[in-house]
Order: structure tokens, then C-alpha cells, then sequence
């Protein structure tokens, strides 16, 4: 078998042509971003957008069949889109070349109003009609953030089979969502066999957006051909880790008031008929509720396929929390993040591997400590919910952290 | 039944981007006599104390208490729209659970801001035994900490019967500001017992953009306490107030 190396790929994204996006998302932001983040692939989302496809065809050049490189900053993309069917369950499609990208869209116009309004095509087929018409191209097909409560699969059905009846077999990744990870997701027997993809779904081309969730891919060369066979598991190619925000930090971890964002346990929003007690909102069934309805297991049983999952936290997150911001894109926070990767390489590297010692000669004492609690799991998570993403907190006990910068706390003062 | 209405914006928007500089949310405590929001830095190293009666406002009803939970980022980016010659008006639509910011001068123009659910914090209530007091114009306060961010990330305050003073001092310099006794702008001083401390500039600067160059600012320290900042805002009718936790130098 030939030598195996280790890239890491983002392969959810959307271009400025998606609803609530940037207007920074182009391909040359996206590239440059990627690099810093240290991300070797990028899928180049909404590829069935005509201008979208027109700025690919433009500003990347074809390295191998269905792979892609930014020539300046060497970044790689595969070709990809995010299809919303006529239950409104999100697919992602990786597609091998620009022909079948020309092709597949000819074929899903048929069925669409508003493929050119829109990098987020919506379709009126059913899941296996889409599946026929992506492999009939092709591509390969999965269902997007799996079991968010607005457009994902498990939203809609209770089984992969049921969404996908017939055509289940192709059905050879599942993307996990911000708010699910393998130990929830591996508690599901019918998933087993499934490959997990986790991917960051960004908006915005910023460090703690694009690459937020990653994947790791023993691959033998960088291409696309490679990252399909580890997908299939093929040839010793797979996923050797799965690296994504802890789960709490995800916008629909738990059961919660799409309004007003107030939590609810599950049995309380049942009781409440799904309506918010305070405000009348919505509230929309977290993923940790539904993962506890789909389960079939108590504990997660992973398959021996299945690679560790690497919970993280943006590093912008972390270091803005050092200084007492809650905005991970103020200029400071900005300015050390930029410090810390290029002195480590990337982000991952600042957040896991570094020694804080060396953390503290670039970004300060304080910040190396925040990095060390970060590691030791000291820093406390308030879940996310309802829309609105979870958010680190430092615990008001964690007093050596603030001694070591001399900084006090009001709370010493009480 | 919720309506606030300011003659301007200009009070209501410095005051929210102060206080957004240090939170992201924020509970409004709404009585018949006016409106209260005491907050604390996720980091808990700073506590904001704001008060407005309703001698504040040229219009103000509530007519039953009630708490209103703001995500103040997206107040902030609403109340960076508004002119300075805008009337101001706040009013609850209950039933949707959003506040209505409009702003009217030449055209009226409305923003609607979703309310949060935001879980009640225990709040510390320090108990300080500030030693030295003093009134300084802000103007003077905002400049010496803007010469400060230039060398350092800390600055420490002195009150002595002599005066004011800041100092910072890092590898790359070193800054001063003195304020003696019988400067113009060293409007009151009030010492019982020397006092000095040291604090970080960033979270002074966010707090001080609350507040006119020309106006005062209440400073109470006492060795290694938080310093305690006191605006007058609304004529002196309402409070905005500051506390900042120390930083203590390593020996």
C-alpha cells in the first residue's frame, strides 16, 4: 500500500452567494484563511450557483481530477453543494469534475425556482430521488448537520433508511453538525457502518468560523479522488480524526425558545406543547434531546472504523476570554491569534500540542493560562440552544488562572 | 404597557456602548419609577451599575415591573444609526416579546430588537472601604489613558492631599499625568488616607467613552481595592457607575 499522510479538510461551506453569509467569502479570503487555519482542503460549497462557479473556474486551476489549488496560497478544493430537498432536509454533494457540476445542475434546474438566487439550491425531490440523481453523476451524498431541529434529516425522520428508503446503501457519510459528536452520534445502532464527516458549515471566512470543525484524512496524495476513497473507507484512505466544537457550544444543542432562547428540559417543552412559556416562541427540539430519542444504546459503542473526535473550541474564543471580551473579532484578540498560529503553525497546534510556556512568551501569561484551563477542561460550557451558539465561561473558582496575571476578581472583593 | 421617549439619543447611545464594550447581554429592571441594569464582565473583573429615573425621560410608562433581557451587541449596532438630533423612543411589543427603537427627527425610523431570556448571575456586592476620593474632568482622564496604552497594559492611579496621578511603566517606557491640588481640572479631592492602585487600560477606555472630555468623573480608590468610577449622566439625575477589579504587581 502506498505511504499514507495525514490533511486536514473542511468540506461545508457557503460562498457570498448563500443568504446570511459574508461578502468576504470569496475564493481568495477563503484560501488565505484556510492556510492560516491549517487546513490543506476546502469544499468549495454552493457549486451549483452560476457566478460562484464562474469565480471557481476562475481563480483556481485543476491540479488532478476534481481538485482544485488556489495558486497562491496552495490551498486545495473538491467541489461541493448544499441541496435542501422537498421535506427541507440539507444534503452535501462532493462532485468529481466541473462537467458534472454543469451537468447535475441542468438536471436539478428541472426541479428548482431558484438556482440562481441562491448558493443553498432547494429542489423539489424527495432524499432518494436526490440520491438517484447525484450518483447518476457521480457524486457522492450525505445528510448535512444531521440532527439540528430546522433542516436536517433526523428532524424529519426517525431512521436514515427511512429518509433515504431504497437508496440508503449509497448513503456512505453522515456530516455530525456543530452540535453532535461522535460519542452522541455513536449511541445510534443504524449509524455504524456510517463514515462521520464534521464539518464547519461557516458563513464567514474568520478563524473561529471557517474550519471550526474539521476533518483529519490519512490520504496518499492531496485530491479528490483520495478523500472519496477515505470517505468509503477504500484502500486504507480514511477519516483518522474528527475534530469539532464540543457539542454545547453548537446553536441547537439543547431544547430551546427560537425567540427568546430560554432552555427546556424535554419533558417540559412536551408539557408546553413546543410554545415557550415566557415569550410564545417556537422552541425547537435541541439535538441532545433527539440523539436521546434515536438511541439505541445508553453509552456510545463506536465501530473499530470509527476515529477519535477531538473536542475543541475556537482559539479566538479562548484567547478573547483571557482578556474578558466575549467577541473572539476584536482587534487584540485578532491580533494574538494571528501571533500565536503563526509561531505554532496553526490553530489546533496553539490549542492542543503547544507548551504554555511557549504560548506565554507570545500571547502573554494570561492567555497561556486560559489555554491551560481550556486542556484541563477547567473552563466552564453553557450550552447552546435555540439558535444561539454555547459559550465558555471562566468559573469563578478558577482563581490561580487570574493570580497568575495578577489580575483580581470583583468576586474576591465580596 | 412599556414606552420610554429621550428628547435625544445621545444619552441612551454612550451609555450602551460602554456598556457593550464590556457585555453582550444585558436584564433591564423596569419600574414605575425608572430603569435599573447592574451586570458583571463574564470575566468578573468588571461591574456595571446603571440607574435612570424617570425625571431622565420626556415621556416614561411602565406600568408594571418587568425585566427585559437585551442582547446589547445588537442594541449597540441599532444605536450606532441613531443622529444626534434624534428623539428617542423605546416601547415593548409584548406579544411579539421585542423592543421597538425608533428614532425620529427629519424621517421616522424603527428597528425591532428580539428580547433574550438571560438567567439571572449572582452578583458580588463588594464591600469597599474606598479611602480617597476625587473629582477629574474626563478629558484628562481619557488622555492620560490613551498616552498609557501606548507603553503599557496597566496603569496606576494615585490620590494623595498632593493630587492626582497616573502612572505606567513597561520595557518599552514609561508615562506620567499629574493632576496637583488647585488644578483646574482636579475639581474636588477628598483624601483620607493616601491611596494607589493599578488597573488595565483597556477595560478604562471602554468605560470611559460613557462620558463628555468636558464633564466630571467620581474616582474612589483605596491600595489594591477596585476603583470605583461614577458619571453623572441625565444632569445628575441618573447613575452610571464602574467598578474595576485591581491588578496586583508581582513583587
Amino acid at each position: 500500500m502506498s505511504e499514507l499522510f495525514v490533511y486536514s479538510a473542511d468540506l461545508h461551506i457557503h460562498g457570498c452567494y448563500s443568504g446570511a453569509t459574508s461578502n468576504r467569502m470569496v475564493i481568495s479570503t477563503i484560501a488565505q484563511q484556510a492556510k492560516l487555519k491549517g487546513l490543506s482542503f476546502i469544499g468549495t460549497g454552493d457549486v451549483l450557483h452560476p457566478k460562484w462557479f464562474e469565480g471557481i473556474k476562475a481563480d483556481l486551476t485543476e491540479v488532478a481530477e476534481g481538485t482544485y489549488e488556489h495558486p497562491r496560497y496552495g490551498t486545495r478544493f473538491v467541489l461541493t453543494v448544499e441541496v435542501e430537498d422537498k421535506r427541507r432536509v440539507h444534503h452535501l454533494f462532493i462532485l468529481p469534475s466541473l462537467s458534472a457540476v454543469e451537468d447535475l445542475r441542468k438536471d436539478l434546474a428541472k426541479h428548482s425556482i431558484d438556482m440562481d438566487a441562491d448558493g443553498r439550491a432547494r429542489v423539489e425531490l424527495s432524499a432518494p430521488e436526490l440520491v438517484e440523481t447525484a450518483t447518476a453523476h457521480g457524486c457522492l451524498i450525505g445528510p448535512c448537520h444531521a440532527f439540528t431541529p430546522w433542516t436536517s434529516m433526523y428532524k424529519e425522520f426517525d431512521s436514515i433508511r427511512a429518509c433515504y428508503e431504497d437508496r440508503t446503501r449509497d448513503i456512505k457519510f453522515l456530516e455530525l453538525g456543530l452540535s453532535a459528536d461522535t460519542f452522541m452520534a455513536d449511541r445510534i445502532r443504524e449509524l455504524s457502518d456510517v463514515t462521520f464527516l464534521s464539518n464547519s458549515d461557516a458563513h464567514s471566512p474568520w478563524p473561529d468560523k471557517l474550519g471550526r470543525e474539521f476533518n483529519r484524512f490519512a490520504l496518499a496524495e492531496p485530491t479528490y479522488e483520495e478523500i472519496i476513497k477515505a470517505i468509503e473507507r477504500r484502500n486504507g484512505r480514511k477519516v483518522v480524526l474528527n475534530v469539532g466544537f464540543d457539542p454545547r457550544l453548537g446553536k441547537y444543542h439543547r431544547s430551546a425558545c427560537s425567540r427568546c432562547f430560554k432552555q427546556f428540559k424535554l419533558e417540559e417543552a412536551k408539557m408546553l406543547e413546543w410554545r415557550c412559556d415566557k415569550c410564545r416562541g417556537l422552541i425547537k427540539k435541541g439535538v441532545w434531546d433527539r440523539v436521546n430519542e434515536l438511541a439505541d444504546y445508553p453509552e456510545p459503542r463506536h465501530p473499530p472504523h470509527r476515529p477519535n473526535y477531538l473536542r475543541i473550541a475556537p482559539l479566538a474564543e479562548v484567547v478573547a476570554l483571557a482578556f474578558g471580551h466575549t467577541d473572539a473579532h476584536a482587534p487584540e484578540v485578532q491580533d494574538l491569534w494571528g501571533k500565536l498560529v503563526n509561531r505554532f503553525g496553526n490553530e489546533i497546534a496553539v490549542l492542543i500540542d503547544a507548551p504554555i510556556d511557549g504560548v506565554a512568551q507570545v500571547a502573554g501569561r494570561r492567555v497561556a493560562a486560559m489555554v491551560k484551563a481550556f486542556r484541563e477542561q477547567q473552563l466552564r460550557v453553557m450550552p447552546g440552544g435555540g439558535g444561539r451558539y454555547g459559550h465558555l465561561e471562566v468559573p469563578p473558582d478558577l482563581v490561580e488562572v487570574r493570580e497568575n496575571s495578577g489580575q483580581k476578581t470583583l468576586m474576591e472583593f465580596g | 404597557m412599556v414606552r420610554m421617549r429621550m428628547s435625544d439619543s445621545k444619552l441612551w447611545k454612550t451609555c450602551v456602548s460602554a456598556i457593550a464594550s464590556l457585555i453582550d447581554e444585558a436584564a433591564f429592571k423596569l419600574t414605575p419609577e425608572g430603569i435599573k441594569m447592574k451586570a458583571m464582565d463574564p470575566s468578573h473583573v468588571a461591574l456595571v451599575d446603571f440607574e435612570l429615573p424617570t425625571a431622565a425621560f420626556i415621556e416614561y410608562d411602565v406600568k408594571q415591573p418587568a425585566i427585559l433581557g437585551v442582547d446589547l451587541t445588537e442594541m449597540n449596532k441599532i444605536m450606532a444609526r441613531a443622529k444626534a438630533e434624534d428623539e428617542f423612543i423605546l416601547d415593548l411589543n409584548e406579544e411579539k416579546n421585542r423592543l421597538i427603537l425608533t428614532f425620529r427627527s427629519a424621517s421616522t425610523r424603527r428597528f425591532s430588537l428580539p428580547l433574550v431570556d438571560i438567567s439571572e448571575a449572582e452578583l458580588p456586592e463588594p464591600k469597599l472601604q474606598f479611602t480617597a476620593t476625587a473629582d477629574v474632568t474626563a478629558g484628562i482622564i481619557q488622555d492620560g489613558l490613551r498616552d498609557a496604552e501606548i507603553v503599557g497594559d496597566n496603569v496606576k492611579f494615585e490620590l494623595t492631599e498632593e493630587g492626582f496621578f497616573m502612572y505606567t511603566e513597561s520595557e518599552t517606557g514609561a508615562t506620567e499625568l499629574k493632576l496637583h491640588k488647585g488644578d483646574p481640572a482636579l475639581l474636588k479631592l477628598n483624601v483620607k488616607q493616601p491611596a494607589r492602585a493599578m488597573f488595565n487600560i483597556k477595560y478604562l477606555i471602554d468605560m470611559t467613552k460613557a462620558v463628555g472630555s468636558a464633564d466630571a468623573i467620581t474616582i474612589s480608590i483605596g491600595s489594591n481595592l477596585p476603583i470605583q468610577l461614577d458619571f453623572p449622566i441625565a444632569e445628575g439625575k441618573g447613575r452610571l457607575r464602574f467598578l474595576l477589579a485591581p491588578r496586583i504587581e508581582a513583587e
